[in-house]
Order: structure tokens, then sequence, then C-alpha cells
């Protein structure tokens, strides 16, 4: 109740204060909770780096990228090699993760938090959409394979191509129709056959024992002018678990991937473009990204997004309809990374590389997929897998314990404006620890099973 | 949850603003105090939304530091605003006395210290106590090996652990064949290691085997003994393996998930063409049911040949063994410094006890000041102890930690070991603790109790007689 100067109370002043504090309180809360409160993703607003974002022209602007740079053979590729490089055929990694995902043999971490028999189930069934999508070959590098993936059926439907009043209006069709077809992100780059394999090694049959793999000049079906870059965010919870748990939440976006960029391309097939789509398989799949604005490569070797850190898995569509590419984006993600090296400091295999700056040569990470041509942080690539071996699922410690990887809420945001300047790059991990973020363990898996739906 | 947090967040504008403004016309704030003030409101309301946010996020630890870092620097301030207003209106106090009052003892001070160093360290001196002591239980030792490692309960769970461990551990150096028959053995159902294990080596004799190992062990700790003597009936085993070989190759065939066999494998088997080596009959794979009767015998008489060819003693004696690795002398020092260790475990609370008693002979008067005294460290001791105990009873942590530590020098399957008797060591030292630490904090806060219940006894009485007082004039007046 409001006081006059004798201490009595006093109608007058209690309804003026009252009145007025209504008033300032109903003009003020709705612009505060919208602006500060809000946190529904439709009404965040896209980026918080402002302070160290900049836009490129190109990917040459971007990045330092050699002259002499070549196109990586596909069979390089960790996975593949273990179908014909002597120095780890007997690993038989890709084999081993076969037997135990067609329970031909268990897995012997089987028990623990992230490894019982309902995650490893779910791992399974997550990787379900890929698998009947794809006969479980995109995720391998392997192209063409699989009812999503035939490109014999995506062809163009119409015989006349469909024109927009102008190529803006065919960028913003061709996104909102990606995006609604389920893509997270969605960016357009050139093509560029700098990042198409120079070869393509199909092991299908090699993995069936059927028959020996087959390597061969790649060859795209059509001319390609424009690549849709995608990107799928993953789930938060389940990246925060240990194994099978987590493997969930990377199988479910290669479903999506699968399902997305097939659909991506019938769109377009239905206006009367080629389209191809592609996960692992084609080419190169984060450069590409790069190229169309969608994030900056990180130390891990994984791309950061502005909007979800390193929690998305990449895909793209091939196509020959004529698109503005987006520019390049870089948003002080080389810059934290000199100084973070969480990921390298955490990764069970110690796969990652702890130079402090990028360069043209792997040095304490080499590898045989190492591929140099491009200024970058290098990671051992046997190391990385051996952990896979070890677990009997894929590892994506890097991925959840990366300070980037957070839910787009606005409390982030401020963490997001301090890495953009010095200061805040030097305490931000520590603060990130400090805060409990990235951190990866058994009880996050019961929490994942315990949270309560349909509420 | 964002409409909880606008309504609350501007409930508290509200009142604070109000309170302030009430205080503005009775004594006009200056520029600090509403400075102050405003940055307070500005943190707490911002902890709080972050918090709110975190937990919407499933993040707790960060909800709880922004709740202690934001919403707790905004009380500082509302803290030191408050002080402001304090000064602003009360009269000037006479400070000389205050000073008097302000200045500590240092006595007081050493003996605190002491207090806080005793409190800490009595709680872990306890436990090793009870460290030396269970060591020193024969009995109860045997039990947990027993319950935890040998009985047909356990021992799956520790083939699977050490097989998980191998495979996290060991990895760099196993091929994909190795791999898969870990693989294989960790899928072995628990009911068919107990049919094997029936046949080879019951639970009676696996407990027997313990109970004689941990008695060699302390006889030979408390005699002058070179070695422990224990004697392994290895040969007995090894026959019972050779006896039962048909059936521990069906066994093999029937509880390892092994896919099924090729068609050129199944072909060779009816022509009757069998490997020589075991590891070929695993990699055949799992033939049909008639040829599987087939195969048996001939895999069992693989299995003999390779049992012969291993030569196993008949009995394998423990300190011939060890005599190998480690000489007699070498071994009596590690004895002599194990045994200093149990001592020193056994006895080391003496040492914060002794502390105290330093600490109260400098300050202590007189019985009451003594009981003043007590109560802090018996709080302090009580609180970390069932602290210690909550954890040993929660031990994933602690476990996850000392696996990590000893994963570089021990070998992969005995972190498997290490695994499964772990908690229940630490469940049984924190059962023992429990009660000591609880009548610790008990005591402390009795006494807390009994020394000032005369005060809380008459603030009672003066405030129930000055509301009595209240209703009576009220009661005159009305």
């Amino acid at each position: 109740m409001s006081m006059d100067n004798n201490g009595d109370t006093s109608r007058r002043n209690f309804l003026k204060t009252s009145v007025i504090s209504v008033l300032g309180l109903s003009i003020a809360a709705p612009l505060v909770a919208n602006k500060v409160i809000n946190n529904t993703a439709e009404k965040r607003k896209y980026s918080t780096f402002a302070l160290s974002k900049k836009e490129y022209n190109t990917i040459d602007d971007a990045y330092e990228i050699s002259p002499d740079y070549k196109r990586m053979d596909q069979r390089d590729s960790r996975l593949l090699r273990d179908f014909w490089d002597p120095t780890v055929k007997d690993k038989g990694v890709v084999l081993s993760f076969a037997a135990k995902a067609l329970h031909l043999v268990p897995n012997p971490n089987e028990g623990p938090p992230g490894y019982t028999k309902a995650d490893q189930a779910l791992s399974k069934a997550s990787w379900g959409g890929h698998d009947a999508g794809t006969a479980g070959m995109s995720a391998l590098g392997i192209h063409n394979k699989g009812p999503l993936n035939d490109w014999s059926a995506l062809q163009p439907k119409v015989k006349k191509k469909v024109k927009f009043e102008s190529v803006d209006e065919a960028n913003q069709i061709v996104k909102r129709a990606s995006n609604f077809l389920g893509a997270d992100l969605v960016g357009i780059a050139p093509y560029d056959e700098r990042w198409v394999y120079s070869k393509w090694y199909d092991a299908y049959d090699a993995l069936y024992q059927r028959g020996p793999a087959i390597h061969s000049e790649a060859k795209m079906p059509f001319k390609p002018k424009s690549v849709i870059a995608v990107a799928f965010e993953m789930d938060y919870d389940a990246l925060k678990t240990p194994g099978a748990l987590s493997d969930s939440a990377v199988g479910l976006e290669y479903s999506h991937m699968t399902e997305t960029t097939h659909k991506i391309a019938v769109f377009l097939n239905e206006l009367g473009y080629q389209a191809i789509p592609a996960g692992n398989d084609v080419g190169l799949s984060i450069p590409v990204a790069i190229q169309a604005g969608l994030g900056e490569q990180s130390r891990m070797g994984t791309l950061i997004t502005e909007k979800y850190g390193s929690r998305v898995r990449l895909a793209k569509v091939y196509t020959d309809m004529e698109l503005v590419p987006d520019k390049p984006v870089r948003f002080g993600v080389e810059e934290f990374c000199e100084k973070c090296m969480k990921c390298a400091d955490l990764c069970p295999s110690k796969a990652i590389s702890k130079d402090k700056k990028p360069s043209w040569e792997p040095k304490t990470t080499a590898s045989a997929s190492s591929h140099p041509g491009v200024k970058k942080w290098f990671q051992d690539s046997e190391k990385c897998v051996s952990e896979w071996e070890k677990t009997g699922v894929g590892c994506s410690v890097c991925l959840s314990v990366c300070p980037y990887n957070k839910l787009d809420t606005w409390v982030h945001d401020i963490s997001k404006i301090a890495v953009g300047i010095p200061v805040g790059r030097d305490i931000a991990r520590q603060m990130d620890e400090t805060f409990g973020y990235g951190s990866i363990s058994a009880e996050n898996a019961d929490k994942f099973w315990s949270k309560k739906i349909n509420e | 949850m964002g409409t909880i947090l606008s309504f609350s967040s501007g409930i508290i504008i509200i009142v604070l603003f109000q309170y302030l403004l009430n205080l503005h016309r009775k004594t006009p704030l200056n520029k600090r105090i509403w400075i102050l003030t405003i940055s307070a409101a500005v943190f707490i309301v911002f902890g709080l939304a972050w918090a709110i946010t975190s937990i919407a996020e499933r993040e707790p630890q960060a909800a709880y530091m922004g709740i202690f870092i934001f919403t707790g620097f905004g009380f500082v301030l509302m803290v030191l605003a408050w002080q402001e207003i304090v000064k602003l209106s009360r009269p000037e106090v006479d400070k000389s006395s205050v000073d008097n009052k302000n200045n500590l003892s240092i006595k007081a001070i050493i003996v605190s210290v002491i207090i806080i160093i005793s409190g800490i360290l009595l709680p872990f001196t306890i436990l090793t106590n009870k460290v030396s002591n269970l060591l020193s239980d024969q009995e109860t030792v045997t039990t947990m090996l027993k319950e935890n490692l040998l009985s047909n309960e356990a021992l799956p769970k520790v083939i699977k652990k050490g097989v998980m461990y191998q495979n996290l551990y060991d990895s760099d150096t196993i091929l994909l064949g190795q791999r898969m028959m870990l693989s294989v053995v960790s899928g072995v159902y628990p009911e068919d290691w107990i049919k094997l294990f029936d046949k080879v080596l019951p639970e009676n004799e696996r407990f027997l085997l313990a109970e004689n190992g941990i008695n060699s062990f302390h006889n030979w700790l408390n005699s002058e003994d070179d070695y422990p003597e224990l004697i392994i009936k290895s040969g007995e085993i090894i026959s019972r393996v050779e006896d039962n070989a048909q059936f521990v190759m069906r066994w093999i065939f029937s509880s390892f998930t092994l896919p099924p066999s090729s068609n050129e494998q199944v072909a060779a088997y009816e022509q009757g063409i069998f490997p020589t080596e075991m590891e070929k009959f695993m990699e055949g794979g799992l033939p049909p049911d008639d040829i599987l009767e087939k195969v048996i015998p001939a895999a069992a008489e693989v299995l003999e040949a390779t049992i012969s060819e291993a030569n196993v003693p008949e009995n394998i004696s423990l300190s011939e063994t060890m005599a190998e690795t480690v000489t007699a002398e070498e071994l009596k020092v590690q004895k002599a410094q194990l045994k200093n260790m149990l001592n020193a475990f056994r006895y080391l609370w003496v040492l914060p006890i002794l502390l105290l008693i330093i600490a109260f002979s400098i300050i202590v008067r007189s019985p009451k000041q003594l009981l003043n005294w007590i109560q802090y460290p018996l709080f302090i001791s009580g609180i970390i102890g069932l602290i210690l105990v909550y954890y040993f009873n929660h031990s994933n942590g602690i476990l996850e930690s000392v696996i990590n530590t000893i994963s570089a020098s021990a070998p992969p399957p005995a972190l498997g070991i290490i695994h499964l008797l772990f908690p229940s060591i630490l469940e049984y030292l924190a059962s023992t603790m429990f009660l000591t630490m609880l009548s610790m904090l008990i005591s402390s806060l009795l006494i807390l109790t009994g020394l000032y219940s005369s005060q809380i006894i008459s603030n009672l009485k003066s405030k129930l007689q000055s509301s009595i007082k209240i209703k009576e004039v009220n009661h005159v007046n009305g």
C-alpha cells in the first residue's frame, strides 16, 4: 500500500502507483519477453555472431586452398580402405560393424547405460531409413544404391524446365521446399568439381563377399550447375549419452538425409530438372556446405554451424538448375578452435590434432586418409575408427563436447557474442565446463529414457 | 515456461520498485542505492530466467551455476544496497565501542583452524581404519569374493566384464577374428555358463579355492613364510575338460552365437573333412543339426589334442610360480610395507583426536566451553562423513576415476574384476561408517540445542507475552 508523508495509507497514492506500474509493465514486459525470454525456434534471431561474422565471395577467399589441390580418390577414405589396404584390412572394422548390425555376433560392451539392448535396438532402428533407402551404403560412401538413391529412377518428370521470375525467386523456392521437406539448414553452392571424388569405390559386393569392389572414374550422369547443401540437426539429448544411444542421434539424421535428399531430387525432377541425392557418397560434403554458407570448418574436421554448432549431419543434392550460390561465411570458429582444443583433449583415441594453427600437411595426426591441399587441422582416421571398433558403434564424443554444440535458446546468445571477442574466447571453454555443458555420462542415458512424452 | 518466467519477473520487479518508491518517500534514496538495486534486480531476474531455461534444456548444472553466479551476485548487490539504506535511516553510532568487540582473539583463530582441519581429517582416518579392518577380516573378504566374483550368479558377469574391458582397452592389437571371438564369448547367456562351470569347476569348489587363497594370504602375512602356500589342482580340472570334451564342444556350438556355416563348409563336413585347429571350427560357423552331430566328435578330438599339447601341470603351486618372478627378499620387503601400511591405517584416527586435544587445551576453561567448541568438529566430521557415505553408495563416478587411473597399467580383464568388486567394497565401508558419522552429527545438533535451549525458551516466552499484551490492549480499545 502506498504511504503518504504521515505514514498513513492513501488510496489515491495507491491507485496512482498501481496504475502507473501496471501500465509500465504491460508495455515493457511483452517487449522484454519477445526479445529476451521467448525461446521458441520460429521467433529466434538467426545469428548472434554479429561481432565476428564475415562473408566471403568464394571459398578460395575464405580458406587457403592450394592451386595444386587434387581431388580425393574415394577409396582412400578410412572405411573403404578396409577392403583393399593391407595396413587396415585385418582390422575389419566395417565387417565387425556389419556382423553386429546383422546380429551375427553380440556387442561385447552390451549392458552398461548407452549399450543396453534398448539402446542398441534404438540405434539400429534410427539407421532404418538410411539402411532401407540406400541399402545401407550411403554412410559408407557408396552411391546409387537402394530405392531412395536410385539414379535411374530420379529423372525429370516433365520435358520443359520450369522457369521462375528470377534466380532469387528460384533460390527462395528451392530453399523453402528443402526446408519443408525436412532440412534444418539449406544453402546453395556452385558446382565445384574439386569436391567430387576423382574415382568412386563401390564396395557393395565386396562387403557381402559376393564379388570385388568396383573402382572407377567418377562420372556424373549429367552436368550439374548447382549443389543444394542441406544440414540436419542431431538430437541434443541423445548426443550427450554414451555408446549406441548417441549413435541413435547420428543414425536418425542419416535416415532423414536419405529421405529428404531423395524428396528434394524428386521436387526438382517434377520441375523438369535433373537431380541426384548424395549423403557421404559422390563427393565431399563439408566444402560444399562451406561454399553454401552453412558454416565454418573446425579443428575436429566437421562443420560448425551458427545455429546448431557441430550438431549437424550434411548431405547434398546435385542439380542442373541454375541457382545463385550463397556466400561462404566465417564467424570466429578458427580463432576459437585455436584456443579451445576441448575436442582434442577429450577424444578417447586422441585422433584430433593439437597443433595450434591449421597447416598444409598433417603433423602429429597423419593418416593414409589425410587429404592435403587445403590448410586445415588433420585428424588421424585410424585412431578415430579404432574407437568405433572398441565400442562397436560410431563415436561422436567430439561433436558432443564442442562448446558450439548448444540448443538454440537465448541463454547461449551471450556465449555466442562472447566468443566473437578475444577475451571471450579465452574463457569460453572454462565457462562452458563450469556450467556443466558438453558432458557425456551414463546418467544422461537414464535422463534420455525418462523424458516425459505427450505433455 | 516462458509465461511463468515473464509473470514472475514482472511480479519481482513490481514489488521491488513499489518498496523502493515507498522508502524514497520516507527517506530520499541516493543514486548509489538506485544503481545497486536496479543492477541487483537485473542480475536476480536474469539468473532466475537462466535457471528456468537451463532446466527446460535439461542442463541442471547450468541452472545451479546460473543461480549461484548471476542471482548470487544480484543478492550481494542487494545486500550492499540494503546496507546503504540502513545507513541512511540509522542515527550515528559511537564507533569506538564497536571497534573493541570486532577484535578477534588470535587463540580463537588458531583453535578454529585446528578444529576445521581435525574435523575434515577425522572421517577420512576413520575410513582408513575401516579399510584396515576389512583387509584383516578373512571372513568378510572371502564372502565378498564369493558373492561378487565366484558364485554362479557372479562369474558370468565377471567373464562378460573381462571381455568388455579386453575389447575396450586392448584393441590396438586385436584383429578381426579375435574381435569376433570376444564378441561371441560375451554373448553367452549366464545359464549356459553355469552348465559349463558345473562340469568343470562347480561353485562349491570355487568357493573352497577362494577360502584357501585368502587363508594362505593371511597366513603368509602373519608368519615368517617367504611365499604364500596354495596348491591349485589344475590337473584335475583339465582332466574334467578332457573327459567331457564332447559336452564342451556341444556347449560351445549351442552357446556361442556363431553365424551359420557356408554351403562349402557344410559340404566339407559332409565329406568328413574337418579342421585340425579349434579356431578353424569356430570360423566354420554353426552347421545344421544333423551335420553338427558329426562335427562334435571330431572337434572334441581336436580339443583333447590341444589340451595335451598345452602340457598343463598336475598341480600349480603358488609359491613356486611367485618364486619365478619375485625373490623372497623382495617379497619380504613388500610384506613389511603392507603390514606397516595396515597398522598405520588402523591407528591414523589418533592424529585428529590429538590435534583436538591440543586445541581444546589452548582455549577451554570450563565444561560449558568444551561443549561449545566440541560441537564444531563433530558437526564437520558428521557432515563430511555422511557425504562420503553417500558417494560410496553411489559409486559410479569414483569407479570410473579408478578405472581410468589404472587402465594403463592393469591388464584389461582385471579391470572387469575391479568393476564388479569395487562397488561392494565401497558399500561395505559406507555401511560401517554410517552410524558413526550420523552419531557425530546428531551429537553436535543435540549440544547446540542444549547450549541455547534456555535462550530459545526465553525468546519464545517474551514473544508469547507481548502477543498476549497486544490482544488485551485491542480488546480494551475495541
